[in-house]
């Protein structure tokens, strides 16, 4: 649905663009105006015109929703926040750690620290893989968009993503949930038959 | 209908949708309603449009010449180009404030669309914070100054024209840029307001602004040193910072500004200085808008000013008390939550190199903002003193009241000059000391070289015959920092080809990639580096005053100028006399300046000076015409030879790039999602 809004507001900017073209040519071909600078400061002034109504009905819109459809919008960019904010952690934890190698190896750390310190990352690390690893720790919502590209409950065909959901498989000796397509139980290690 | 009511029309609309921006946002908060935070958020966005319409509006009186506009006929003038045409949109207070509500509102909507999705519960208390602020300068022109005013009575055929001395290249990005500064301030506060009213003063918000931060840096940096390059090349007096109000009012937020992005390494890192950090983001935001009260109220050049626009002073005094009291009322509120989870080993260590570069960015901003203000401080005891002796005869009948004096350039230099050098020390040691504590081991294997190279920076100017001792100070500290910069290189170098061997290049291209801010911040000291060789040069210049006809010549130092001539011409807009030198060395002519003087129609009282100078990367010499008499030939001439004044220039660019670099893109992130998982 972020999708979906973005592209809706990627056509609010396409139809000023359209508008000011239109105005534009519409003064100087039909008008018989000059084509100078004031024609084009009307044009810009024309299009934001357009692009204000566009605005405003958005406010109207958001506004004439009802509570359950809002909550529903907010809740897939929820769900999605957080797993991009447990990928962005990742990265980041990871990016600190080899930070602090490479302070260590040019000096600016005694080992003693530089042991203290990475650990501490190194939990921080394991945790957020955890996390980004266990399906269940994610809202359900989350989970289904994640693997599937969309959230329950909504339609198929719809403008959203239709990707073709993948099927989740049973690990045998653990039962953990896997990917089709996985090769070891990402919850036991377990091989898995391909 | 006329563009006017239009306009006006349009501001109101600005300005309700402000208000309907804070009330939705409010209204979702109390309620927990989704529906109304998206409502608010919308509106916010709605706000950018109407602003952007409105500006549009008046864009387009000042192409098409529409002098029913009170505005327009003031500052447009149908003979001017297009440029200045668009650019007189901001070239007056009203319409500046059109256009700090344009930025304020664009830079307010990016914010929020690019955060939407990251930091949920923070956005409503953001975009109510964002309308506020918005809503203050939208709420400034509907009730009090009004760009789209029309004439009630006669309107006049023809606009006054642009101020001819803001019909200039550098004086056509500089205002701007700084405002672009002052404007996105805004938004990390904003975010960190939202932080403490949510209570969660952790680090996401840090993340969501610290671009933000570094955006606004590099722009008041922009707008200050091409206000600073404006001065060397217009006013005509050899140099380039003349601590003007106006322009330590862009200094201010840039000092704190420079101060938070190190303090808020020392957050990510240790966990420390959380309070600190909020007080900082306040403080930057807080002196944002005291600048543009100080440029817009013109309470700091004289008195007079004010009493003209009592109101709008009064009203923005008011706006930053609620800022005061809302900021750090919120402050003390959380003070519980925001304690620190380590603290200080010890003095020789990063942080504590951070915590005193900190103090001194923060105390040299508190300086220049008093002593900037305290002319007028006085004034204005002086007015209580009277009033209150004309009340109480018997109390204070006998005190003199204290009158306005001028605070001159060498009272700030005297006081900041030790400060800027004790800054220019902490950014060579400061990287180079490790987290908690460094051994003294470790501290001389650091600092032998940077201290060898600063000794001999200092031995060579000096047997050169540099005595200033400032200046062999500021040489010095500028060779040992700039070794401790190419130390760090090295050695980054070194490691990289140690784990996995490869070209020198290519590792230190991946210094940059990989450790984009380290290496980023790194260039930006590099540059801090080479302004302050621009500033040792200070040191030993050389001015002459001189009254020459022509034929004549006057030694200055090891250059002659011979006066060739003076030249008087006319175009569309302005008189000219013009000189013609020649620069002679050793007998040979190096170069020929043309400094001018220019008596613009529209203020013939007021003659601009137009430097000309012959840069070489050494020094430049300068010559700037004071006055000159077309009978007799006679002209008076200002001479100078800067030295090293041109690194100045080059210094800040390469701090620009390495400020661009910090900012760097967001591909890692898309890779991330895209690949779904980090690589290496």
């Amino acid at each position: 649905m972020a999708e979906r809004r973005s592209h809706r507001d990627l056509r609010w900017w396409i139809a000023g663009a359209v508008v000011f073209l239109a105005t534009f040519a519409g003064m100087v071909l039909v008008g018989g105006v000059a084509p100078d600078a004031a024609t084009a400061g009307l044009s810009v002034a024309a299009a934001s015109l357009v692009h204000l109504v566009a605005r405003l009905f958005s406010v109207a819109e958001a506004l004439a929703r009802s509570e359950a459809e809002a909550v529903a919008m907010a809740g897939t960019g929820l769900a999605r926040s957080t797993y991009r904010e447990l990928l962005e952690e990742k990265r980041r934890v990871l990016a600190a750690i080899k930070e602090l190698d490479f302070d260590h190896a040019m000096g600016k750390l005694s080992d003693a620290d530089h042991r203290s310190i990475r650990a501490r990352y190194e939990r921080r690390a394991a945790e957020v893989l955890r996390a980004l690893d266990e399906p269940a720790s994610l809202h359900p919502w989350a989970r289904a968009l994640a693997e599937t590209g969309r959230i329950p409950g909504e339609p198929e065909g719809g403008t959203a993503a239709t990707e073709p959901s993948t099927p989740l498989r049973a690990c045998p000796s653990c039962n953990g949930a896997n990917d089709a397509d996985a090769r070891f139980c990402k919850h036991c290690g377990e091989k898995l038959a391909t | 209908m006329p563009i006017s009511t239009l306009g006006t029309l349009a501001v109101v609309l600005v300005f309700l949708s402000c208000i309907a921006t804070v009330a939705f946002s409010v209204r979702g908060v109390l309620l927990r309603s989704e529906r109304w935070v998206e409502a608010g958020v919308q509106a916010l966005h709605a706000t950018f449009a109407a602003a952007a319409f409105a500006s549009a509006l008046l864009v387009y009186a000042f192409l098409v010449g529409d002098t029913s506009i009170q505005y327009v006929a003031h500052n447009g003038d149908p003979a001017m180009p297009v440029f200045y045409k668009v650019t007189a949109f901001w070239g007056s207070l009203d319409g500046s404030l059109l256009f700090w509500v344009l930025l304020s509102s664009l830079f307010a909507s990016l914010a929020v669309a690019a955060n939407r999705h990251r930091h949920r519960e923070l956005i409503p208390h953001a975009v109510a914070v964002l309308g506020i602020i918005t809503g203050f300068f939208a709420g400034l022109i509907v009730f009090m100054k009004n760009p789209f005013e029309p004439f009630l009575l006669e309107v006049p055929s023809k606009g006054r024209g642009l101020n001819p001395l803001l019909q200039n290249a550098y004086m056509i990005v500089h205002p701007p840029s700084l405002y672009l500064g002052y404007v996105s301030m805004a938004v990390p506060y904003a975010f960190g307001m939202a932080a403490m009213i949510t209570g969660q003063v952790d680090d996401a918000w840090q993340r969501s602004v610290r671009r933000w931060v570094l955006f606004s840096w590099l722009f008041l940096g922009v707008g200050l040193v091409l206000g600073g390059l404006w001065a060397y090349e217009e006013l005509g007096w050899g140099g380039y910072w003349a601590w003007d109000p106006v322009e330590n009012a862009g200094l201010l937020p840039w000092l704190t500004c420079t101060a938070f992005l190190h303090s808020v390494m020392v957050q990510e890192r240790r966990g420390m200085l959380k309070v600190w950090n909020l007080v900082l983001v306040i403080v930057s935001f807080l002196l944002t808008i005291v600048g543009t009260f100080l440029t817009r109220s013109g309470v700091v050049q004289s008195v007079h000013a004010f009493g003209e626009d009592p109101a709008l002073a009064w009203t923005f005094g008011a706006f930053m008390l609620v800022i005061v009291v809302a900021s750090f009322g919120l402050l003390v509120r959380r003070l519980p939550l925001l304690r620190s989870r380590g603290e200080m080993e010890s003095i020789v260590s990063r942080e504590f190199a951070f915590l005193v570069n900190n103090w001194l960015f923060l105390s040299a901003a508190l300086f220049v903002l008093f002593a900037t203000l305290y002319p007028t401080l006085r004034e204005w005891a002086g007015m209580f003193v009277e009033w209150a002796a004309r009340r109480w005869p018997a109390t204070f009948g006998g005190i003199e009241p204290p009158t306005r004096v001028t605070i001159g350039p060498p009272f700030f230099n005297h006081w900041m000059r030790p400060v800027g050098l004790a800054l220019l020390f902490l950014t060579g040691f400061g990287p180079l000391v490790a987290w908690r504590r460094t051994t003294p081991a470790n501290l001389v294997r650091q600092f032998r070289m940077p201290l060898v190279v600063g000794s001999i920076t200092i031995a060579v100017p000096a047997a050169f015959g540099v005595d200033s001792p400032w200046g062999l100070a500021c040489f010095g500290l500028c060779g040992f920092t700039f070794w401790t910069i190419v130390q760090e290189f090295v050695r980054g170098v070194a490691v990289r080809r140690r784990n996995r061997p490869q070209p020198v290049w290519e590792a230190l291209l991946g210094l940059f990639v990989r450790a984009r801010r380290r290496y980023g911040g790194y260039m930006v000291h590099l540059g801090v580096v080479l302004m302050f060789l621009g500033f040792a040069g200070k040191s030993y210049d050389l001015e002459r005053k001189v009254t020459v006809h022509p034929g004549e010549t006057v030694q200055l130092g090891k250059y002659e100028v011979r006066h060739d001539g003076l030249r008087a011409t006319t175009d569309w807009q302005k008189d000219m006399i013009t000189a013609d030198l020649t620069i002679l060395r050793d007998g040979e002519v190096v170069a020929q300046l043309h400094p001018a003087r220019w008596w613009y129609f529209q203020m013939p009282e007021q003659p601009t000076t137009e430097a000309a100078r012959y840069m070489t990367i050494a020094e430049d010499v300068y010559a700037a015409m004071q006055d000159a008499d077309m009978t007799t030939g006679w002209t008076r001439l200002a001479l100078f030879v800067n030295p090293l004044v041109n690194w100045v220039w080059i210094g800040f660019v390469v701090m620009l790039i390495g400020g661009l670099v910090c900012i760097g893109t967001r591909r890692e992130q898309l890779t991330d999602r895209v690949g779904g998982g980090h690589r290496g």
